[in-house]
């Protein structure tokens, strides 16, 4: 790919005038966690933004209609390329954008375009595509122990069900408890469900969305709703917010038509139970918990009553509240596969959501999402402020 | 000299013109491609374009997540557009009865847009010790500082001859060339007009569309997962 080929290919037309829409006027840097850990305004929304522009008017702009596109300068291109990739797509920046930029989208989109010129992605996410197609998740770990080392011997698995439940690889293989406490809630409530096999629950295609390198999407996507409709499924339950997320706004357009069946997080289908006495919360607990809403579940597509209204409902419980919570939340630093990369940006982000739950003097930290359970743990080790993290359906299952 | 103003003048306009055809055309270029996404392009509600509407006059986006900087933007804009509208009286051979109307309160806002631009830097400047200021911006916001200040001072210490002026803008509107009012003050100004209308930020022409967009996603939201 030359560097003067066009640079709005990947782009729709309302991303082409969000890039217009930006006022340069600095709001979302205050939003950016990438911000709050580097303060380095280069690799800010609306430099980003900047750049592109550039791009886009060196390569179809007037002079370049008159006399050819015009040669872009390569440390440039490489700059861009590392400040969009640095980025956790979490979408605070949309969120804070007076001029109602959908940040969220946008930034993929341009990482796919880097990619497109083979300047993207960075470092070990090159990795994702080859792992994914050797193994079916982007960690490269063994088909064969997906589920064995967490799945519980008591928990029942039916062959076909109305209900089926997505583990996702971050979680099978990376935050375990999480995964544990989602079958065992889901067995308490006592609706039969079925799970594919390990070999056939492969990766739901976000790591590749969200790193730019979109060309198997369509192919994982159909095998999974093809292996889902197989077992009459009518409702998949996932709790992993980036999985969700693709399932319900991409997995439809990549699979061609609506979905056959429902898509649901699992504290949907949890907090129903509760409140139609399937499921009894038998524990109480006396502690100040605070809950972290991952930025793809609260801002990704709206899911935040459902975890409070479960956590509300243990007895002798205190929920607190981070400053910035719901909608305005605040990244930890595990998203958007930057923290592959910029690992220490990631374990300094965490370190900040774990700073402010400490200092609002909560006993427990308590997470929704397998990558932030990940890298959260991961920040606390050797920080000088400790706290017990927590998954909500592991905490949830201990108290059934 | 103004001749050369004329010029000028037509050169920064077609600079304009052609930024916003340049853009028209790059958008007819990606009329075919759409977005991944479940929620599938819709037509606006009557009630979110209202809604958008209110979001375009009072910067509501900016209101939710700067108080302190709002209000110095909106008041430094509808100031702006005021102080516009009253010089409409310069370019109208016959200026009708609401645009007379209007001059006291355009007047008035000449002398509130400055103070809201410093209003605005200081903020950024000062009080929220930004890391991150735009060089454009801050081109733009030094063009209209310049431009208030010198207006304030035709206004009210070295009064230019108003009737060379409107003569000689109604000359070069009709393309034709005629003498420059003699007063540098008034040549600064029309300068400074013409070159902020060469880089008119372009935001003003895309921001209503992504506000649009932002409105419907936002009401959207609570549905992604919660359809019925
Ligand atoms: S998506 Fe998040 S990390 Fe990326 S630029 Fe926006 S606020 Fe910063
Ligand atoms: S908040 Fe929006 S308009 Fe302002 S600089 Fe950031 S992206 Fe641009």
């Amino acid at each position: 790919m030359k560097d003067k080929d066009t640079f709005i290919s990947c782009l729709s037309q309302k991303q082409l005038l969000e890039l217009d829409a930006c006022t340069q006027c600095g709001e979302c840097l205050k939003r950016c966690p990438v911000q709050d850990v580097t303060g380095d305004p280069s690799v800010s929304p609306p430099e980003k933004i900047r750049m592109f522009r550039e791009f886009i008017k060196a390569t179809d702009g007037l002079k370049s209609t008159l006399f050819g596109p015009s040669e872009i300068d390569r440390k440039l291109l490489e700059d861009f390329t590392k400040a969009v990739f640095e980025c956790t797509t979490c979408g605070g920046c949309g969120r804070a954008c007076p001029a109602g930029i959908f940040t969220e989208r946008l930034w993929p989109m341009l990482r796919k375009e880097m990619v497109r010129r083979g300047l993207g992605p960075i470092g070990p996410q090159a990795n994702t595509p080859g792992a994914i197609e050797r193994t079916g998740n982007p960690y490269e770990k063994p088909t064969a122990e997906r589920y064995s080392p967490w799945f519980p011997a008591e928990v029942r698995v039916a062959e076909k069900a109305d209900i089926a439940y997505y583990a996702g690889c971050t979680g099978a293989y990376l935050a375990q408890p999480m995964v544990r406490g989602d079958v065992r809630v889901l067995s308490a409530i006592g609706e039969q469900f079925t799970m594919l096999p390990p070999e056939e629950e492969v990766c739901c295609g976000f790591p590749l969305f969200i790193t730019g390198q979109h060309d198997m999407l369509k192919n994982l996507v159909n095998r999974l709703v093809k292996a889902y409709v197989d077992r009459g499924v009518k409702m998949l339950l996932c709790s992993c917010p980036c999985c969700v997320n693709i399932m319900v706004k991409d997995w439809p357009s990549l699979y061609g038509k609506p979905l056959p069946f429902k898509i649901r997080h699992l504290s949907q289908y949890v907090e129903d139970a509760l409140k139609k006495g399937k499921l009894h919360i038998k524990k109480g607990l006396k502690e100040r918990i605070i809950y972290h809403d991952p930025c793809y579940l609260s801002r990704g597509v709206g899911i935040i009553a459902e975890p409070r209204f479960i956590l509300s409902q243990i007895p002798g419980i205190q929920l607190l509240e981070f400053e910035r919570h719901g909608l305005d939340s605040r990244c930890c630093g595990a998203g958007g596969a930057a923290r592959k990369v910029f690992h220490e940006n990631a374990v300094a982000m965490g370190r900040l959501t774990i700073d402010e739950a400490v200092a609002r003097k909560a006993d427990k930290l308590i997470l929704s999402c397998p990558a932030c359970y990940e890298k959260v743990n991961e920040a606390m080790q050797g920080h000088d402020k400790q706290i017990k993290i927590v998954d909500i359906m592991e905490l949830l299952s201990e108290l059934i | 000299m103004g001749t050369i103003l004329i010029i000028f003048a037509y050169l920064c306009y077609a600079i304009f013109l052609w930024r916003i055809v340049w853009r028209i055309v790059l958008l007819l270029k990606l009329s075919g491609h759409t977005e991944h996404g479940a929620l599938q392009p819709r037509k606006a509600s009557l009630l979110e374009i209202l809604k958008t509407g209110r979001d375009i006059i009072f910067f509501t986006r900016l209101l939710r997540s700067n108080p302190l900087l709002w209000i110095g933007e909106w008041v430094f804009h509808m100031s702006f557009i005021l102080v516009l509208v009253r010089h409409l009286r310069y370019v109208l051979d016959t200026a009708p009865h609401w645009l007379m109307n209007l001059q006291f309160a355009g007047m008035l806002a000449g002398y509130v847009l400055p103070v809201a631009l410093v209003y605005v830097v200081a903020i950024k400047l000062w009080v929220e010790k930004t890391r991150y200021f735009s060089s454009g911006n801050f081109f733009l916001l030094s063009l209209l500082f310049l431009l208030s200040v010198t207006g304030l001072i035709m206004k009210n210490f070295i009064h230019p001859d108003i009737i060379s002026i409107k003569n000689f803008i109604s000359n070069a509107l009709a393309f034709r060339f005629a003498t420059a009012p003699e007063s540098y003050l008034f040549v600064v100004h029309f300068i400074a007009a013409f070159v902020f209308l060469a880089y008119l930020p372009t935001h003003i022409f895309a921001a209503p569309f992504t506000l649009l967009e932002a409105r419907k996603r936002e009401e959207e939201h609570g549905g992604i997962m919660h359809e019925r």
